[in-house]
């Protein structure tokens, strides 16, 4: 066949694709074209559209929306687009991949343009539709476990560095262990515990030595722990310790072990010695306490520890020191 | 008598077009202003018979002479607005402002005739 | 790499001119499309240099917070990239672009939005000049860079942290907005170190016409 030939068979080529959805409209929205691909997936022949309103074929398109852009178009003689990612289809078509795939429509982006008569003037619109529904589930698959990776990483209740539970699981935990002793009437103690001059640590010794006495402190306390205590990395430099079934007195006892023990110890980092001490805040449950007023509590007995030179237990106390 | 033409156009190249789409035995004496304050300068210091004016200018635009010579009884002119900016909007208000004709650039030869014809300029 | 083009003071302003004309057409043609009165100001004209993409970037965006960025691709005889800055109240204008007025614009309507009104105004423009300078251009789909994202990642977000690998551009900037509406854009046609030579030709038979 002649290339002269062969280009004449070029809108027969078009009308029978059946990859790419290809529909023209005159200026008064009446379907002019509609090839194979339209006709698969609207189970309309094109016999049974040619000449009809696009609108009254299909009173599921946005209307006022569609012919406004059409209009766009015929003024202005250019390309529009419309996206999946914006507006998932234009026609309703089922997908095809009914059976494994769980999108009820095919994603769409479509190209609108005018087609103009040998004086330039636009007699009509082609509008074009790519079926994007693999990449679209391909896109929103990989969107669901990127969102899944980060809901995870946020609910996790692990410390990176000590591997003890963090401060979000400690406010659940805390609220739980409060609740229970007051249902069975028991006692139970929190402790408040800070790594004295920590940013000095951090100064001198370089952060990495910071995190290796957090690590050291971290396993010195959990050394100490029964099995119904919950021991948390509260922040920075701070752990919590929830003691059930001992009060304040026997809690502050624990305390002044911890206290002892972590004085004791000299960490090496690096060749260098680093000896530290920690701060300790005690507080317990009363008739009708909140866990947030016993983590208040300890936190002012913490304070006090500190005020008066570190290195220290102090238990929280109503009434104001002189 | 030769015509006196002051065109108004902050483009050498657009002053350039204009005076090439003039019709070709028509006689005229023509000035150049570059802006509009340039312009009425000019308008005041003799008398014109015909101003082209474009409408997007530095300092004082061609609304704002429109705006001016609305107010002066002084100055008689006929008034051609040539502009790219061709909305309806655009020349409905300069019609109301007082002019004669308002042209889309690039100036049409056929077009600037017509339009001279009518206002007996030519 | 191309080599560089100059273009003297007359060529610079036949360059403007035209631009001027080109934008009197797309301001028509935009304000029939949307049925609204549409204010395209004068364009500028610019020959920038990438060594001073980052000072103009600063300039571009000084006194803004909030942006939208899309950007559009062009070929042909004219190449380049259009980038357009558009503002917050798309909401303004959703009437124009027939949504209904019950529908709420969520996040995806606003995008499409956003991409349809700087496709319409990119295509005129481009369209608007390509013509003066009897040259063929056309636009590849348009392509959200940002939504709602502070002002000074205007740089970072399009040129990222890579030096630019052209010299020279030739930048056109037009300012867009709708009379009574909130809704304006701001958008920067660069032309490639490419396309320039076919520009300054079709500026110089301009000039000896």
């Amino acid at each position: 066949m002649l290339v002269q030939e062969f280009a004449c068979e070029f809108p027969n080529i078009i009308v029978d694709l059946t990859s790419i959805g290809i529909a023209a409209v005159d200026t008064r929205m009446n379907i002019i074209l509609w090839n194979r691909f339209m006709e698969f997936h609207s189970h309309l022949n094109h016999s049974e559209v040619l000449g009809r309103n696009i609108f009254e074929c299909f009173p599921e398109l946005p209307k006022e929306w569609l012919e406004k852009k059409i209009k766009s178009v015929i003024v202005l003689k250019n390309l529009a687009f419309t996206s999946w990612q914006q507006r998932p289809f234009l026609f309703k078509f089922p997908n095809t991949r009914s059976i494994t795939t769980y999108i009820p429509f095919m994603y769409q982006d479509c190209s609108i343009w005018a087609i103009q008569d040998k004086a330039g003037i636009v007699q009509g619109v082609c509008i074009s539709v790519h079926d994007m529904t693999d990449t679209a589930n391909a896109q929103l698959l990989l969107q669901e476990a990127t969102e899944q990776a980060v809901q995870l990483q946020e609910t996790s209740q692990r410390d990176g560095l000590t591997g003890l539970y963090n401060r979000s699981f400690f406010y659940e935990q805390i609220s739980n262990e409060v609740s229970r002793a007051r249902r069975y009437e028991r006692s139970l103690s929190l402790l408040l515990v800070d790594i004295d001059y920590f940013k000095k640590i951090n100064d001198t010794y370089g952060h990495l030595a910071g995190d290796e006495v957090i690590r050291i402190v971290a396993l010195k306390l959990l050394k100490t722990l029964r099995d119904s205590d919950t021991l948390v990395r509260y922040g920075g430099e701070e752990f919590a310790l929830i003691l059930p079934h001992l009060n304040m007195q026997e809690g502050a006892i624990v305390a002044e072990r911890l206290r002892c023990i972590i004085e004791k110890e000299i960490i090496i980092f690096e060749e260098k010695e680093i000896q530290t001490t920690v701060s300790i805040g005690v507080s317990e449950i009363t008739e009708g306490i909140t866990a947030d007023q016993l983590i208040k509590k300890a936190d002012k007995a913490l304070y006090t520890s500190k005020e008066e030179g570190r290195n220290r237990v102090t238990c929280f106390s109503a009434t104001p020191r002189t | 008598m030769p015509y006196s033409v002051l065109i108004v156009d902050d483009s050498a190249f657009s002053r350039r077009m204009l005076k090439k789409a003039f019709p070709e035995k028509w006689e005229v004496d023509i000035t150049e202003a570059t802006n509009g304050n340039e312009a009425l300068v000019a308008l005041t210091s003799r008398k014109f018979d015909i101003m082209f004016l474009d409408l997007t200018m530095p300092e004082l635009d061609g609304f704002g002479v429109l705006e001016v010579l609305k107010n002066r009884q002084d100055i008689h002119c006929k008034i051609f607005v040539v502009t790219a900016d061709i909305q309806p909007k655009a020349k409905q208000l300069c019609k109301e402002l007082g002019a004669s004709a308002f042209l889309p650039k690039p100036l049409d030869k056929e077009i600037l005739q017509k339009n001279l014809k009518q206002h007996g300029l030519l | 790499m191309s080599e560089q083009i100059d273009f003297t003071i007359e060529e610079l302003d036949i360059l403007t001119e035209i631009s001027n004309i080109g934008m009197g057409k797309a301001g028509s043609a935009l304000a029939e499309a949307l049925g609204c009165l549409v204010y395209l100001n004068v364009p500028e004209i610019m020959l920038v240099k990438s060594s001073g993409l980052k000072e103009l970037s600063d300039e571009l965006i000084k006194n803004l917070e909030d942006i939208n960025i899309v950007r559009q691709a062009f070929s042909g005889d004219l190449t380049g990239e259009a980038i357009i800055l558009l503002g917050k109240a798309a909401y303004s204008i959703k009437d124009l672009l027939g949504y209904e007025p019950s529908e709420t614009l969520n996040q995806a309507r606003q995008k499409e939005l956003l991409l349809d009104m700087s496709n319409s105004i990119t295509s005129a423009c481009l369209q608007g000049i390509a013509r003066q300078l009897s040259l063929d251009t056309s636009l590849s789909p348009p392509n959200m860079v940002c939504f709602e994202q502070p002002a000074k990642m205007f740089y970072r977000l399009l040129f990222g942290n890579n030096k630019p690998n052209w010299d020279q551009s030739l930048l056109v900037r037009v300012k867009f907005h709708l009379k009574n509406r909130e809704f304006w854009s701001d958008m920067f046609i660069f032309f490639s170190q490419k396309s320039l030579g076919k520009i300054k030709q079709s500026v110089k038979s301009l000039g000896e016409s």
